[in-house]
């Protein structure tokens, strides 16, 4: 038996700063662009949650369950309230940017021949976004799409019927920070009211094949890692049959391994020059540089090589290895994380690679000058709680997998992480509080594990661990890691 | 059944609350800052002054805390005096406010440099923190449990009569803490510059009544204090407190003959009369510019309210008990609609005062209603039980011995608690009056107005939001050591980040900087609770989510009162010449 | 100190933002009793040079000395502060002792030993490590101190306390008023009373000598932008300074009202007062001046009486440069 150690800790830092991170960078932003400090975007996440149970365990949402039946969950009274709500959503996303006009393709990057063409093509868009969700339920991807597609719409009618009028009063910082309390109390109250405070779950049993076999997406693996005398050896274990069945074990002898670090280090430092060789000078850069590239081409080279070149081999005794350790994860855990790089990726390629992106940077410096050099403040403005809300709905949902439960508070709660990172990233951009997310993250599970090691600490303390990396950085810096100075 | 044991109760609590607020109204009303951690004081106030007084663990079935240092039982082993276990008490208080004080200075001293929404993150964080510690860690207060098995301060004396010497003792002092606030209150009424023999008949009467309801002395010592108060700035204390002496000296002397009742009767039930009139008379003269033809239209609107509940009252419950839903729904419908019809019109319907002061009026007749008439007509057919519920009502710091007054009187413990809170209150207001109306006070508006400014004059920012952080922590602190009396057990519920926001929820409707302000706004809060209560009761269904429902109601208020009316009701009272007089 | 010594001295100081030098080695003297003018074109590094004088920021190097005492000596922490960061420190470490010693299951005399020595370590560490700053000459600001020990200043675009009424305004400024202490407010009140009335009247005359008297309960946020002027000018004189940085004291402040300022100015001077002020209104400062420096980029450019400076064709080149 080999026991979890801070590897583990690691990973599962990983994972939660992913979640974390979704909910940071949407904080950060409004915070940047719509100066709201919002106490409400928990609350975002919790509805998130909830509406992805609209798809998933529709018999479960008050009001839909009449429509559902005890054999199948997903009637087609339940698809046709799913449709609606999904395409009237993502049209209605879209009619938030500039109404009509945005409708006919005002928002485009080029312009469509006719309005018609435009306007077709959101109709179609949305047809086929409600036809997936409806007929994908009730599978939890679908219900992420949902919640992503209800919260783009619903996050910026809180600007819209809130926060905006506080702007144009010229309210006072306080005020806007005391409004948005208010609101996170009316939105939590308001579901639990509607949805009583009992813990819900969401229901995922699914399996996948890969390659003649099946897995198990929710439960967990183990991944052992032993060095002995003559080199390492990974073995990968299912817990979902009984017994836990052996996926995959392999070794790689010493000489292979140095073969691969040094392959490894080439590729990495190759690509470290390479992107040192023309960086620019946006603020991307800062983050995504040469050595972050330079990284991830190790890693991918390293994880390649590290495939290809292995050896069967026994498993070794535990006792005799000269260090073993497990990491315990799932498929879901795992996909969480993928989910959470490809849409920070994505949100990159926006806010570097077009109009609107730069528009939103410029309205994050200086949202003024912005409107004075003619950028549609107002677009960005919506664009900005578009963002905002569908990526805390994707947090949302990913926390109600990740911890099992759904309640009306889960959003208050996960609230003090994602400040905590916004702070730490110093608010200038999102890319920091992207950093501080993963910071606060791996703070979080690694200073837990640690605590854990020298005193049995109750789980509950982890946001405390967060908290108080937060507070010991506010003592030396003030204005946050990257700080505006 | 009356509702003056329910008044008391609430009136108790909504005093512990505005205590607890008077906390926060000086550090966000008056220096500025946003602290969202508030509840965190109230919490290790509370939680201190119950592990104080709490019996050793060890004595106790299922319970783990730490300390249990039984302050009130070993004073009085101690002295053999049951009375001196109210010191305890005392000092349990004493200490818990100090240790919530402390912690605000530990907490302030690294977190007062950040920028303001920092700064509410971080106290926020810290409230959860300490939430969470008392959640989790069972040696600590019993962990997610509640800690129980304290005793409350002199519940061993009651229900009076009983004991005899400690019985006059402890109603002299309630007697003292309730007729010296009366007769500070009255001194504080123009009326009395008339005099008894006045030219006009309404204040000559209303002083003749004031002067029998007080026993003539309560009367005389308010007359007295009004005029040292007026004779260049001389203090009042004297008399006041002379006054309050003097009732409490009878009504012990009373009780220690033996003669229980009368003294009951005769030092509170005046006394309870006198509030109403008293309350009658400040509310006329605070609406004297609403027409009797608004004051009418006020009272429609008021009983509406009770209207639409009708058919609650009125259908027989089914087995599911959903058969005057609807009609309940219906007419409140038809209700909110046309009293927003009334409110968006009321210029068409008004003479001319403002809607606020119209929705004021309103909201005395709902009081009036639903506290003195509500319980009568439940009992109408019988009229005797119709007149003994409004008599129980109004005589409402007097409890009976037996179901009705001819049982004779007592005098339960919840009217003692009331008295005590009460007590407590008036002291934090008073401390909190002369800190924000001094040049400290002066300070900590500068502060909150421009810091650098204040700088500029060569004051010390960081020293003074300090203070009023320690000053307004120690005010939340006796508030959770008295909220440890009053719910006899405590939970981490209790403690909820919620009552941050409810805290900030009564600071700006009362009214920002302005302290009575904020006791307005803890009595509302209260009132709306108790009437949102009473609402869900009458709905046939009765409803679980009342709570969620009010709020995310309130929520909504919050948010309209910040952009309608961001000063609150009262708005911040203007100490322009800096004198404690206005 | 006699009426010759400069009352401030300003040697090589310096000061950059972000890799701008805004203020890069000015060094004038200010005669005491004098209204000496500070000029320049826009960017000169004057509001700058106001806010490392006043305290509001921090030097990158050289010499400030006030009253012949550098003002480093000078912002030290105040005796509240000290006060607070030896509770702090004193109650903090006292705890960690009876909590250590408790938990190793000692008795109460232990306990309060520790809890004794604890909080004198504490205190101690407070002191040493303010020691170690005063020796390794740690730069601190406290604008605050510089108020306190005399150097009275307004701000460029008026800052007035907007809630606050006129005369709540003009109560703040006095230095040491016992009452500002929360104990002195709750258990002195007659001291306090009594400090109140000589405010009052010191409020009084100053609200007189500004013919601000009608405008006594009036909000600040009210007030227009001359009467804002006046106001920050009699909240300094409220302080009874030595020293008075006045930035653009006349900005915005109509003619009449601004020959009448002059005049209280000079009037001031006479008494015994000494101004550095900032102005752009050429006319005015060149009236009011005994004596003119000049700064650009930076560094002082040259001084001199106004007649001097007009004379000068550097100056001249200054302003059509900048």
């Amino acid at each position: 038996m080999v026991s979890t150690g801070l590897e583990n800790a690691i990973l599962n830092g990983l994972v939660t700063g992913s979640f974390v991170a979704l909910g940071a960078i949407g904080l950060s932003l409004v915070y940047n662009i719509a100066d709201v400090p919002n106490f409400a975007h928990g609350e975002l996440l919790m509805i998130g949650a909830y509406v992805a149970l609209l798809v998933n365990v529709p018999g479960d949402v008050p009001l839909l369950t009449t429509l559902a039946s005890n054999s199948d969950p997903v009637t087609g009274g339940v698809m046709a309230v799913l449709f609606v709500l999904t395409a009237g959503g993502s049209l209605g996303t879209v009619m938030l940017l500039d109404g009509r006009a945005a409708l006919e393709g005002g928002w485009w990057p080029v312009d469509p021949p006719t309005p018609v063409i435009a306007v077709a093509a959101h109709a179609l868009g949305a047809v086929v976004l409600g036809l997936i969700v409806a007929v994908a339920a009730p599978s939890i991807w679908a219900g992420l799409l949902l919640a992503g597609v209800v919260l783009a719409f619903v996050g910026p009618l809180f600007d819209r019927y809130v926060f905006s009028k506080f702007r144009e009063e010229g309210a006072a910082l306080a005020t806007i920070l005391m409004a948005t309390m208010g609101l996170a109390f009316v939105l939590r109250f308001s579901m639990q009211a509607f949805f009583s405070g009992s813990v819900r779950r969401y229901d995922v049993s699914e399996t996948i094949t890969v390659g003649g076999d099946t897995f198990d997406v929710s439960r967990a693996k183990f991944v052992d890692f032993y060095v002995t005398d003559g080199g390492t050896v990974v073995e990968l274990i299912d817990t979902a049959s009984s017994p836990d069945a052996t996926r995959f074990l392999a070794g790689h002898s010493w000489p292979v391994l140095a073969l691969v670090v040094v392959v490894t280090l080439a590729v990495g430092y190759g690509a470290y020059r390479w992107r040192r060789s023309d960086i620019g000078t946006d603020e991307a850069a800062q983050t995504i540089g040469p050595r972050l590239v330079g990284t991830a081409a190790g890693a991918v080279t390293f994880l390649t090589l590290f495939a290809l070149l292995s050896t069967g081999v026994a498993r070794p005794d535990p006792a005799g290895a000269m260090y073993a350790t497990r990491v315990r994860t799932s498929v879901l855990r795992l996909s969480v994380l993928v989910l959470a790089v490809v849409l920070i990726f994505a949100l990159h390629v926006l806010l570097q690679e077009t109009k609107l992106g730069t528009a939103m940077r410029a309205a994050s410096d200086n949202l003024d000058l912005a409107k004075v050099t003619g950028i549609d403040t107002d677009q960005v403005m919506m664009t900005t709680w578009i963002i905002a809300g569908g990526f805390a709905a994707i947090a949302g949902v990913i926390i109600g997998l990740l911890f099992h439960q759904i309640v009306p508070s889960m959003g208050f709660y996960r609230l003090l992480p994602i400040f905590a990172a916004v702070i730490l990233g110093g608010l200038a951009s999102v890319y920091g509080a992207i950093v501080g997310a993963f910071a606060v993250g791996i703070a979080m599970e690694v200073g837990f594990y640690s605590l854990n090691l020298a005193w049995r600490v109750s789980g509950t303390h982890r946001v405390s661990l967060a908290f108080v990396l937060l507070l010991v950085v506010l003592l030396v810096k003030p204005d946050g890691i990257v700080g505006r100075g | 059944m009356a509702s003056a044991g329910l008044l008391v109760s609430v009136a108790t609590i909504a005093a512990i609350w505005a205590l607890f607020a008077l906390g926060l109204n000086i550090k966000f009303g008056y220096t500025g800052l946003l602290d969202f951690g508030h509840v965190a004081f109230f919490l290790v106030g509370a939680y201190t002054t119950a592990l104080l007084v709490a019996p050793p663990a060890e004595t106790q079935q299922f319970q783990a805390y730490l300390l249990g240092l039984a302050l009130p039982d070993r004073l009085a082993a101690l002295t053999g005096l049951q009375l001196a276990g109210g010191v305890g008490w005392f000092i349990a208080l004493a200490v818990g406010t100090a240790v919530a004080g402390l912690l605000g200075l530990l907490v302030a001293l690294p977190a007062i440099r950040l920028r303001e929404d920092y700064l509410a993150i971080a106290l926020l964080g810290i409230s959860v923190i300490v939430k969470r510690t008392v959640q989790t860690e069972t040696w600590l207060a019993n962990g997610p449990d509640a800690l129980r098995g304290y005793p409350r301060p002199l519940q061993g004396v009651f229900p009076l009569p009983g004991y005899a010497v400690a019985d006059a003792a402890v109603f002299g002092l309630v007697v003292f803490a309730f007729w010296s606030i009366a007769i500070a209150l009255l001194s504080r009424e123009p009326l009395l510059d008339d005099g008894i023999r006045s030219e006009t008949r309404w204040s000559t009467v209303s002083n003749a009544v004031f002067a029998i309801l007080t026993l003539g002395f309560g009367y005389a010592s308010a007359l007295f204090a009004r005029r040292r108060r007026q004779d260049n700035g001389g203090t009042p204390l004297l008399a006041i407190v002379a006054g309050g002496a003097l009732a409490a000296a009878l009504g012990s002397g009373l009780v220690a003959f033996a003669y229980f009742s009368p003294a009951v009767l005769l030092l509170l039930g005046p006394l309870s009369v006198f509030v109403w009139g008293y309350a009658g008379v400040i509310t006329c003269r605070h609406f004297t510019q609403v027409t009797a033809r608004e004051w009418a239209i006020a009272l429609a609107l008021a009983s509406g309210l009770l209207i639409a509940f009708l058919p609650g009252r009125l259908v027989d419950d089914g087995p599911l008990g959903t058969d005057g839903l609807v009609p309940v729904l219906v007419l409140l419908g038809v209700y909110v609609a046309g009293s927003a019809y009334l409110l968006r019109n009321w210029s068409r319907f008004g003479d001319g005062t403002n809607r606020l002061s119209f929705l004021g009026v309103a909201g005395v007749w709902v009081f009036v209603i639903r506290y003195f008439l509500l319980d009568s007509l439940d009992a109408l057919p019988d009229i005797e039980q119709a007149g003994g519920a409004l008599l129980e009502n109004v005589l409402f710091l007097v409890s009976y011995r037996g179901a009705s007054i001819s049982d004779g009187l007592a005098f339960d413990y919840s009217r003692f608690l009331f008295a005590l809170v009460l007590g407590f209150l008036t002291m934090g207001y008073l401390l909190a009056e002369l800190s924000v109306t001094s040049p400290f006070g002066r300070v900590l508006k500068a502060i909150r107005e421009d810091e650098n400014v204040a700088m500029a004059l060569g004051k010390n920012p960081f020293a003074y939001k300090v203070q009023s952080m320690v000053l307004g922590s120690a005010i939340a602190g006796l508030a959770g050591g008295l909220v440890a009396i009053y719910y006899g057990t405590l939970t981490f519920r209790n403690f909820d980040p919620l009552f941050t926001f409810f805290m900030f929820l009564i600071v700006v409707i009362g009214g920002t900087a302005n302290n009575r302000g904020v006791i307005l706004g803890a009595a509302l809060y209260w009132g709306f609770v108790q009437l949102s209560n009473d609402a869900a009761a009458a709905l046939p269904t009765g409803s679980a989510a009342v709570f969620s429902v009010r709020v995310a109601l309130l929520g909504a208020v919050f948010i309209a009162i910040l952009y309608y009316r961001p000063e609150g009701i009262w708005g911040e009272r203007s100490i322009v010449q800096g004198g404690t007089e206005e | 100190m006699s009426d010759q010594d400069p009352i401030l001295a300003v040697s090589d100081l310096r000061k950059s933002f972000g890799g701008i030098q805004a203020v890069d080695g000015a060094t004038f003297d200010v005669a005491t009793g004098t209204i000496t003018g500070l000029i320049g074109p826009n960017g000169a590094g004057k509001t700058t040079t106001f806010n490392l004088v006043s305290g509001f920021l921090e030097p990158d190097g050289g010499e400030i000395s006030f009253k012949g005492v550098d003002v480093q000596e000078l912002m030290r922490p105040s005796g509240e502060e000290n006060r607070i960061w030896t509770t702090a420190a004193g109650v903090t470490a006292g705890g960690i002792g009876v909590a250590g010693t408790a938990s190793i299951g000692a008795g109460p005399p232990a306990m309060l030993a520790a809890g004794v020595i604890g909080a004198s370590v504490g205190v101690g560490a407070y002191y040493g490590q303010e020691r170690v700053k005063r020796a390794t000459s740690h730069r601190a600001t406290r604008p605050y101190q510089m108020a306190r020990h005399g150097l009275s200043r307004t701000f460029q675009i008026t800052r007035e306390l907007q809630g606050m009424t006129v005369f709540e305004n003009l109560l703040l400024a006095p230095q040491d008023q016992r009452g500002e202490q929360l104990l002195n407010a709750w258990f002195r009140r007659d001291t306090v009373a009594e400090d109140e009335r000589r405010v009052r009247e010191r409020a009084e005359e100053v609200l007189g000598l500004l013919e601000l008297d009608h405008l006594r309960t009036e909000r600040a946020g009210n007030l227009s932008g001359g009467q804002r002027k006046l106001l920050e000018l009699g909240r300094v004189l409220m302080t009874d300074p030595d020293l008075v940085l006045l930035d653009e004291p006349v900005a915005g402040v109509n003619p009449a009202l601004t020959r009448n300022l002059l005049d209280r100015i000079e009037q001031l001077r006479d008494e015994g007062y000494t101004f550095l002020i900032v102005e752009h209104d050429m006319e005015v400062i060149m009236e009011l001046s005994d004596t003119i420096i000049v700064m650009d980029q930076g560094q002082k450019l040259t001084d001199g009486t106004p007649a001097e400076i007009q004379a000068d064709e550097r100056v001249v080149e200054a302003y059509l440069g900048g």
